[in-house]
């Protein structure tokens, strides 16, 4: 690729102060040539996004310039560029982050491509609404994605389990399930992980109930007594023994995969989005099965789908056309999506959706199936979120630890979460 | 040195306890290696196992797992570490030497500056300090890495100079200036030669310290073929759900700690030349 | 703060002193120390200082990283002093963590140190093992490595059940031991304050240890009477920047609870509280403003030690 401007730089570079001013005029240069794409990733999906970018180059002759960071490193570094106003033109964009870079003016309205560089006029309507922030455009959906329920199949089976229907289970079920397997399992191993802590898995249990994390105003969607209920469920469940009790539980602290009960053998169920599946799997030798989260009964679906990323533009971009022409490049050429797969999750395009079905592996195709029964089972997209909802998130985790460690009360822990939530939303 | 004969069973207690002290010391490392060695799905699930065979897969496909080889990351790494400790050597003991031996105007007031500097938590000066590399074109370079090291930007050093320095009898270079040597020569030849082991202590730790850095490569550069070995290691996880290479990236890092322990081995040599040192000093 | 580094005794003797006009003469005074300086003056003026003062002013702003900087005067202060819970929580962790790592480490450091001075067979090979730990930094792999040997059967509570038969907690995350078990860790990384003793112990004289040894002094007397006094320039610098850097102390949190803090925010470090404000709640402002008070803190403390320091240490040069 750019092995070039690698000597050259390390050429300014021995040269010393002289040639500092010359050296930066190339790096501009440089910069202004080439559209720059940002993602974070693996090494699977750093070599297929690269892959396309080359082919995308071959096609059109257009320079990228790529680069790829870990989960824990994107954001830190793409809040400094965007503060330095240099984003790169293409942003791999979450779910959780697009309000807050497209409210404060970060992110291009994609709206004015439609039709010309983007041909989205097949791409599912529910998958591109959920790339909307106040009624714009703002990133494109690669791949649907929901909440899940993963358990170790032959372990349930051989502690005597059965899975009730999945698509209408309660909480009430999953306990029950536990309670009749949780003297069969292996030693150190607990029914499922505790999820008294998950935000996503709390956004599903309000969904249950009819309402919302968060309303359209921006102000808390549920009452104090749902969360009441909530945290009671999850510590009936700890004290029952059907989830690892509060230390070994506070394990999992960083939602890192490799450290979550079910991968370190010590529960049978766990919580994940549904692209993450394959993921796990590579981590544990017992087969996995996914299914959905149990309800309440109402028959109100706690599930929805939502991206599992998107792909967005940076206001600051100078070249918007060639950048919408790489985006639209990466959601639906056939050739391009013959090198991604199905790694960014399940597309929305139809012709490569049909495509790319034959090719599955079976971990793969487990995914692609859940989602078609899920899909049958959602209610609308939720409110955005608002300022300060990521901050919420983080909060709730010290909250139930508190209640989990005993040190108070799941009422009293309730009660003082829903203060901090409202403090934390009024704080600008 | 001069040490009196210490007999045999206290020799032996002595190594006994310096053994067990290192077995806890690099017990991690050892588990790190261990696992180096499994495959992805046995990390995890089953932590204290010893390895089924020495497999060195995760060696082979770990250097090329990336975009990029290891051996660019390396180079990279070199590049950067090797510049950061000449400059850090140079500018810092000039500073040093100025605070430790010279007499002028305002040394209080610069000293207290210095110091200061120490204390501002890096995380607030990042975002300016990105902003100001970026006007002046540096950003996507390894510039900004290496050339505040030639402007003595880290005053950890300086002021271990100091200290040092201070430690070396005034009456030395006093007969030094009574001969006619100028300040250059005595920071020159007497307190660089004199100072061998505070200036190896200053080699090890920039060395080590650069080397090991992400926040700053992760800032300031963008293209993978740029990235130093520490950044590349964090490319092997991905831990917003999809696939990582636990078992290679645990090789990689075994890996790169042996350039950090052959240059700790090297310079430690320089460490104990001190010796000799020491005894010219009366 | 900069009393101890003055030097109390004799100027260089100036060349001819008498013959140049005064301003001559300062110049000739200044212009060498100002001339080795001039690096060092150079990243300050031109790498250091612009930033610094950049965070002062955005201590007063509202700065979300996204938007431009916002100004709202004292607000970000008042909110630091008067409301911020967590804040008081943060400070609450950072001084238990300086008062008890900092003098631990030092302790252990300075006894290895010593025993590595002396000549033991294969004494490079210990030096470099002991060192090891500090050279493991921040890696991903560190972080996973912590939870197996201080997780709930990791390393240490199998040791413990074999040998007292007790099964222990998770000690990396329960909020009563987490914290403690952070401060073993600083401690077990001893490496950089030991690098540093053993460079400070090799400068003093060996002659004065068999002087010593002859007048018949036992091994604590030459400890006290002679490695103390001499080694103590080294060991105020060690005391001085392990106190700053425990008070800046980021990365064994971060990487230990996964970069919130947990459990419960029982290891909720000053630094890391900043960053979290700054890059995760995108509150930049606040944070610098945070950073500013750590300063000041920080500052205090090392005034304190400078001021106190004519009492303890003796430098070589100050003459007798």
């Amino acid at each position: 690729m750019s092995y070039k401007m690698n000597r050259r730089q390390f050429g300014g570079l021995m040269g010393g102060a002289a040639t500092l001013s010359l050296f930066g005029s190339l790096g501009a240069r440089a910069q202004d040539a080439a559209l720059q794409l940002i993602w974070w990733g693996n090494p699977d999906r750093d070599r297929r996004t690269l892959e396309v970018v080359a082919l995308f180059t071959e096609r059109t002759g257009r320079q990228v310039m790529p680069e790829t960071l870990g989960w824990g490193d994107y954001w830190q570094k793409l809040a400094t560029q965007a503060a330095g106003g240099s984003l790169p033109d293409l942003i791999q964009m979450d779910y959780r982050f697009i309000f807050e870079y497209a409210r404060r003016g970060q992110l291009a309205a994609l709206d004015p491509f439609m039709g010309a560089q983007l041909q989205l006029d097949d791409f599912d309507a529910n998958q591109l609404a959920s790339g909307r922030v106040d009624g714009s455009l703002y990133g494109i959906s690669m791949g649907a994605n929901s909440h899940s329920h993963i358990y170790k199949k032959d372990v349930l089976e051989a502690a005597g389990g059965t899975m009730p229907d999945m698509t209408t289970w309660t909480m009430d079920d999953f306990m029950e399930l536990g309670m009749s397997v949780k003297d069969n399992l292996p030693a150190g191993m607990f029914f499922t992980q505790n999820m008294g802590f998950i935000e996503p898995r709390f956004e599903g249990f309000v969904r249950a109930r009819g309402k919302a994390l968060y309303t359209d105003e921006g102000e808390v969607g549920f009452e104090l007594q749902d969360l009441k209920d909530y945290f009671n469920y999850w510590k009936t469940m700890q004290d029952e023994g059907l989830t690892p009790p509060a230390d070994v539980q506070a394990q999992d602290a960083s939602g890192r995969m490799e450290e979550s009960m079910i991968v370190a053998g010590r529960s049978l169920f766990g919580f994940i989005h549904s692209n993450q599946l394959v993921a796990n799997q590579n981590l544990v030798t017992e087969e996995l099965e996914m299914v959905m989260v149990p309800g309440q009964g109402g028959g109100q679906p706690a599930h929805y789908l939502k991206p599992s990323m998107l792909m967005s533009m940076a206001e600051t971009s100078t070249n918007k056309e060639a950048a919408a022409e790489l985006l639209n490049f990466f959601i639906t050429d056939l050739e391009a999506n013959d090198i991604l797969q199905i790694e960014r999750g399940v597309t929305g395009d139809p012709n490569v959706a049909a495509r790319l079905m034959g090719a599955l592996s079976d971990t793969e195709r487990k995914i692609v199936d859940y989602l078609a029964v899920v899909a049958d089972h959602v209610s609308p997209l939720p409110p955005p979120p608002p300022q300060n909802a990521g901050e919420v998130d983080r909060a709730m985790r010290p909250a139930w630890d508190a209640v989990a460690f005993g040190m108070i009360s799941p009422d009293d822990g309730a009660s003082a979460f829903y203060d901090e939530i409202n403090t934390i939303l009024s704080r600008t | 040195m001069s040490q009196k004969p210490i007999s045999r069973r206290q020799a032996a207690l002595r190594h006994a306890v310096l053994i067990l002290a290192s077995i806890v010391m690099i017990y991690p490392l050892l588990w790190m290696v261990m696992s180096s060695f499994k495959p992805d799905n046995l990390i995890f699930s089953d932590p204290m196992a010893l390895p089924e065979a020495l497999n060195w897969d995760n060696y082979v496909n770990g250097w090329n797992a990336l975009a990029v080889s290891f051996t660019t990351f390396y180079r990279n790494s070199f590049i950067i570490a090797i510049l950061a400790v000449i400059g850090n050597v140079l500018a810092c003991s000039l500073t040093a030497f100025a605070f430790a031996r010279l007499e002028f105007r305002g040394r209080k007031i610069w000293f207290a500056l210095m110091m200061g500097t120490l204390m501002l938590p890096y995380h607030v000066t990042l975002v300016p300090q990105y902003v100001l590399f970026q006007n002046l074109g540096w950003v996507n370079t390894f510039l900004p890495l290496i050339v505040p090291k030639f402007m003595a930007v880290d005053a950890f050093f300086i002021f271990l100079m100091v200290q040092f320095f201070r430690g070396i009898p005034r009456e030395i270079d006093e007969a030094a200036v009574m001969d006619g040597c100028g300040p250059w020569r005595i920071y020159w030849r007497i307190m660089l030669p004199l100072s061998t082991p505070v200036l190896a202590t200053a080699a090890i730790f920039s060395f080590i310290w650069t080397y090991d850095d992400f926040l700053g490569p992760l800032i300031y550069l963008n293209r993978m073929q740029d990235y130093t070995v520490p950044l590349a290691l964090r490319a092997f996880i991905d831990s917003s759900g999809g696939e990582s290479l636990f078992g290679q990236m645990f090789a990689m890092s075994t890996l790169s700690l042996v350039p950090v322990f052959i240059v700790f081995l090297a310079f430690q040599k320089l460490l104990i030349r001190g010796v000799a040192m020491g005894a010219l000093k009366r | 703060m900069t009393e101890a580094v003055t030097t109390k005794g004799g100027q260089h003797p100036l060349p001819a002193a008498g013959t140049l006009s005064p301003f001559r003469r300062a110049l000739a005074r200044n212009a060498p120390g100002y001339l080795f300086l001039l690096p060092w003056l150079l990243g300050f003026f031109l790498l250091t200082l612009g930033p610094a003062m950049a965070s002062l002013y955005l201590s007063f702003t509202r700065y979300d990283l996204l938007t431009p900087p916002v100004w709202v005067g004292l607000d970000n202060y008042e909110f630091a002093f008067t409301r911020d819970r967590r804040l008081r929580n943060a400070l609450d962790v950072t001084f238990t963590y300086v008062l008890w790592s900092v003098p631990l480490k030092l302790a252990v450091a300075l006894a290895l140190a010593m025993v590595l001075d002396k000549s033991v067979r294969g004494v490079s090979f210990y030096r470099a093992t002991f060192y090891l730990p500090s050279l493991l930094g921040a890696s991903v792999a560190i972080a996973v490595l912590w939870r197996q040997i201080f997780g709930a059967d990791g390393l240490v509570n199998t040791l413990l059940l074999l040998t007292i038969g007790w099964q222990g907690p998770s000690w990396v995350t329960h909020p009563n031991y987490a914290l403690t078990t952070l401060i073993v860790l600083a401690i077990w990384q001893f490496g950089s304050p030991m690098i540093i003793f053993l460079a400070g112990l090799r400068q003093i004289p060996q002659d004065l240890y068999e002087a010593a040894s002859m007048d018949g002094a036992g091994p604590w007397r030459q400890f006290v009477r002679i490695t103390l006094p001499l080694l103590a320039p080294v060991v105020f610098f060690n005391l001085v920047f392990q106190t700053i850097e425990a008070f800046k102390a980021f990365t064994p949190a971060y990487v230990v609870s996964g970069g919130q803090g947990g459990p419960i925010d029982s290891t909720l470090f000053y630094s890391l509280y900043l960053y979290i404000e700054a890059f995760a709640n995108l509150r930049m402002g606040y944070a610098s403003a945070l950073a500013w008070i750590l300063l000041v803190i920080i500052g205090f403390f090392t005034a304190i030690a400078f001021a106190t320091s004519k009492y303890w240490v003796y430098y070589e040069d100050e003459g007798r």
